[in-house]
């Protein structure tokens, strides 16, 4: 009975693995003849919208250029990052993308990928201080002073300015979010006003919601929040709205990223602003540079010292939204 | 042919785990020419050591009967730790200093359970918040870099087998030797098996338990450093969520969460079987949402195999005769 | 006052005197703590937590526990977000409970039926679910934006009042007491225990075992869908990826807090309400203080590790069942 079983275990083993190729949702082979070049993409989390937008974008890039495309999701995990990326590289690409979660593991990456002759291409976030060959980085903290500039010229109008405001801050570990608090916090204050309470919502809404509603208890005279991503954004204005408030009037919330959702937020005249980033046109241009490189031709950089393509960010607002999002 | 299968039995009883790798392995290798790659071979070796090494420690404690949830914070604690010592004290001495760290911190652990009588799970589960939140303030949220050459060296080949597996298969023998060949080994099995018995005999429960602990600490570091060669850099949010994934990992290599039994050569096996689906689910380009199902699809599986065939096998037990059921029939007589 | 003494006060009372002592002590520290709005905020907070706490006090009194609820509470979420844009509040709320429960249901089969043990079950059931939820969403957000009156009535669930009392907290209050009355006046609730205790002796007692567990992992999905409509009301709109996660550890660390122990047999179900009550206050305090995350960490770990050594330290030196029971 006990060996029948045994075997049974054998067969059902085989059977996995025979579950797991058809869960990939086969992809269809390239026909024989074709040598398409290969472009390898390895994202942070295909769980947020900008790194959605972002995936978008290289993918479009890629089929537009003529590249194949394999992807990569590092679920936020530094040693999923080096894995995957080793992954790609031996798997016969002809370049590599990489948007780091955490650009402190890159140089081993990049070394790697330097030793095959493979280039690399960073899409956002950071560096680590690796010999990429091209970063194309999104102003994280000019977005920031944006955003300050922004609330402090909307709460000058106002008769009731306590010049007190609040920053709601992304998970520690997530740096392009750091970023963003960190060019809020310098250019508010430079205006003159005071951040009275700087807590963390670990990039989620429901945390949002309730360090909002901490903060406007310890500070009731709070004219301003300032979130790092959207989703603590439309957290944090529920909260202003259960405390009988108004997020534009009486609190004044500003977000970051201009998901989806904020968008809707911000015509339903629920958010202030948001700040908006280009995921998707940077996954383009990422593709774009592996292109020129691949074809042996030379990159203009905003840096060159860097090797740094740096991507402005725009501020939307309830005044300028059809502009951009004509729907 | 009954023999046959009753050898077949035994043998997978005791190497089930390298069955299954090695027949899922083959499958993949069979489909995908990119997995077939001595690169991508040596690749799955490397990927594997973090976890692997940090489970030896964690399949000491789990057949003692105790849990160690705090495994992930003291790897990155110590990762953290080791990486910003390299440039102060070199290499070898950073990674010495770590190692000290983590069997001091595993030691803690063993002094909450044994002193203050709390059970393991809420234990390591405290320490799991309070070392994470020592590796936050530590590096003040900043990651840690070195480019020291020796340290990087590490990450390379050696003859195509990566010299991080090389220290892996060392930890293992040292696993080996310690669980199968010392006294010390023998009273982590008996204390998992039957506590108050093993007290009973003499043993020195709370000595041993303490040893059990810092040793995971000890391996954990150790899966620290193996961590910090790969990334060339540590952070205080690295290897979160890691401790489920090593229990995981032991698991499913046979140790049985009740403590008592469990094999090392296991853990080994279930280690490189999660490298393997990794490595394959990227290979076959299995979208990312789709991962999770399969990998839990995969645990659940696997385990449910091992607990239906324990199952049957309890019921294809004769009944043990019983050596004393001629006294006892003297006895009645009487 | 003799050790014996203050051992046996504490057993009962220890963390409400903890909660009474934090809630003075935060009184008189913070200008707005003692507030009726500040009281809100936290008791709803408690009562999501709470409410999971309550099944996963059952699941562990059983001498199980299910590391999947914070999957099950997104599931949860996420269908009954979706429902509410379009169809009636009764339908998404009657969804999300019936999905919770059905995991909890497919759990406990599986635990019992396939032999998996428990924790590597529930272990895995939490990335399947998790991949479902993503899977369903797309991985995108959902936001709940509806006719203004399906939006009020949902509201109520996560901010309105009865009596002037908090919904979450009279929802809290009612799930409490009637777990109280399943588990000391029910045949149900004495046979959880008794699985708890000594599974074999139940076998053997001729109590159905796989029901009693199967019902039990049913019971805990239910509540965490209860948790997940009223979080999901506070928040209007639900993140599939990052909804829930973390939080089966919050709801073990609370339970465990409450004093009900691991081993099983014996449940503490107002020791888990307080625990819950405490670590909102806790999380409450330490916001209003702008306490920097990093030192967040810390402060749980030790609240954890300091209230359960207490309860250890009472093992050790305080034995209620007198010299038979002396523990070595």
């Amino acid at each position: 009975m006990r060996n029948k079983l045994a075997l049974f275990d054998i067969i059902f083993c085989i059977a996995v693995a025979v579950c797991l190729v058809f869960a990939a949702g086969c992809k269809k082979k390239a026909q024989p003849g074709e040598t398409k070049k290969v472009i390898g993409f390895s994202v942070v989390d295909m769980q947020p919208n900008f790194f959605q937008d972002m995936e978008r974008g290289v993918r479009e890039g890629c089929e537009q250029m003529g590249f194949e495309y394999k992807l990569h999701d590092q679920k936020y995990d530094s040693a999923l990052l080096v894995s995957g990326c080793e992954n790609l590289l031996t798997r016969g690409i002809s370049a590599l993308i990489v948007s780091p979660c955490e650009p402190s593991a890159m140089p081993p990456v990049v070394k790697k990928a330097k030793n095959m002759g493979i280039p690399v291409i960073i899409c956002d976030i950071g560096s680590g201080g690796s010999e990429h060959d091209a970063i194309v980085i999104s102003d994280c903290f000019g977005g920031g002073e944006i955003a300050a500039d922004y609330m402090a010229k909307e709460l000058q109008k106002r008769a009731n300015n306590t010049k007190k405001v609040g920053v709601i801050k992304c998970m520690p570990g997530h740096i392009y979010a750091v970023r963003r608090g960190e060019g809020f916090v310098k250019k508010i204050q430079q205006l003159g006003f005071q951040v009275a309470s700087t807590l963390c919502a670990n990039d989620v809404r429901d945390q949002g919601y309730r360090v909002a509603q901490d903060m406007m208890t310890a500070h009731p005279e709070m004219v301003g929040i300032f979130c790092e991503n959207d989703p603590m954004a439309l957290g944090a204005i529920q909260a202003v709205r259960d405390a009988g408030k108004s997020p534009i009037d009486d609190v004044l919330v500003v977000g970051f990223n201009a998901d989806p959702e904020a968008i809707e937020a911000i015509k339903a005249g629920n958010l202030a602003a948001t700040i908006q980033q280009a995921p998707y046109e940077m996954g383009k241009q990422c593709v774009g540079l592996a292109d020129k490189l691949l074809k042996g031709q030379a990159l203009t950089y905003t840096d060159p010292n860097l090797r740094e393509i740096t991507i402005p960010v725009r501020l939307i607002t309830r005044e300028n939204l059809s502009q951009y999002f004509p729907r | 042919m009954k023999q046959i299968l009753n050898k077949f039995g035994r043998i997978w009883e005791r190497a089930g785990i390298f069955i299954m790798l090695a027949a899922l392995a083959a499958v993949f290798a069979a489909i995908n020419p990119d997995f077939r790659k001595a690169n991508n071979i040596s690749n799955i070796l490397l990927q594997c050591t973090p976890i692997g090494i940090a489970a030896i420690g964690m399949t000491f404690a789990i057949i003692s009967g105790a849990f160690d949830l705090s495994v992930g914070s003291t790897m990155a604690l110590t990762a953290c730790v080791t990486v910003s010592l390299i440039g102060v004290l070199g290499f070898y001495g950073a990674v010495a200093a770590g190692l000290v760290l983590g069997f001091l911190l595993g030691l803690v652990n063993g002094l909450i359970v044994t002193k203050i009588r709390i059970s393991p799970f809420i234990a390591t589960l405290g320490t799991l918040w309070v070392y994470r939140a020592f590796a936050y303030i530590y590096t003040q949220n900043k990651p840690v870099q070195s480019t020291d050459a020796v340290f990087t060296s590490w990450g390379e080949n050696f003859v195509y087998v990566p010299r991080l597996f090389i220290v892996m298969l060392f930890c293992y023998l040292a696993g080996f030797f310690l669980l199968y060949k010392t006294p010390f080994g023998r009273y982590v099995f008996a204390i998992g098996s039957n506590r108050r018995a093993a007290i009973l005999s003499g043993i020195n429960v709370a000595r041993v338990t303490l040893f059990v602990f810092a040793l995971a600490g000890l391996f954990g570091a150790m899966g620290g450093a193996a961590l910090a060669v790969r990334l060339w850099s540590a952070k205080a949010d690295t290897a979160s969520g890691y401790e489920l994934m090593i229990i995981a990992a032991v698991v499913l290599g046979g140790t049985s969460l009740k403590g008592g039994s469990g094999t090392l050569a296991g853990t080994f096996g279930a280690a490189i079987l999660f490298a393997v689906i990794y490595n394959a689910m990227d290979m076959f380009q299995v979208q990312s949402y789709w991962q999770k199902i399969a990998l839990g699809g995969i645990l659940l599986i696997a385990l449910s195999l091992d607990g239906l065939r324990r199952k049957y096998m309890m019921l294809a037990i004769e009944p043990v005769q019983s050596p004393l059921k001629d006294k006892g029939e003297r006895i009645n007589e009487k | 006052m003799s050790q014996q003494q203050f051992w046996k006060i504490w057993e009962r009372f220890g963390l409400f005197i903890i909660i009474l002592i934090g809630v003075a002590g935060l009184s008189l520290s913070i200008p707005n703590f003692a507030t009726m709005t500040n009281f809100r905020n936290f008791i709803n907070q408690a009562a999501v937590v709470a409410i999971a706490g309550a099944g996963m006090t059952l699941a562990i009194t059983s001498g199980g526990f299910d590391l999947s609820v914070g999957s099950v509470f997104a599931l949860a979420a996420c269908f009954g977000a979706r429902i509410l844009i379009d169809g009636p509040v009764a339908q998404s709320i009657f969804v999300s409970l019936v999905v919770g429960t059905g995991i909890g249901l497919l759990n406990g089969l599986i635990i019992t039926k396939l032999r998996v043990p428990t924790f590597i079950a529930t272990l895995a059931m939490m990335t399947i679910v998790r991949g479902a939820a993503l899977i369903y969403t797309k991985g995108r957000d959902i936001n709940i934006i509806t006719e203004p009156a399906r939006e009020a009535a949902y509201k109520f669930f996560g901010g309105g009042y009865i009596f002037s009392l908090p919904v979450p907290m009279v929802l809290m209050i009612l799930v409490f007491v009637v777990f109280y009355v399943v588990l000391n006046h029910t045949a149900f609730g004495r046979h959880v225990c008794a699985v708890g205790s000594n599974e074999q002796a139940a076998i053997y007692s001729g109590l159905n075992v796989d029901r009693i567990k199967i019902a039990v992992f049913a019971i805990v999905g239910l509540t965490a869908s209860i948790a997940a409509v009223i979080q999901t009301s506070q928040l209007m709109g639900v993140n599939s990826g990052s909804s829930g996660l973390g939080f089966e550890l919050q709801v073990i660390a609370v339970v465990v807090l409450g004093g009900t122990s691991l081993r099983g047999g014996k449940a503490k179900l107002f020791g888990t309400m307080a625990g819950a009550i405490l670590v909102a206050i806790a999380n409450n305090g330490l916001n209003l203080y702008n306490t920097p995350i990093f030192y967040q960490y810390l402060v749980f770990g030790l609240i954890l590790l300091l209230a359960v050594s207490m309860d250890g330290l009472k093992n050790k030196f305080y034995t209620p069942a007198g010299a038979w029971a002396q523990k070595i």
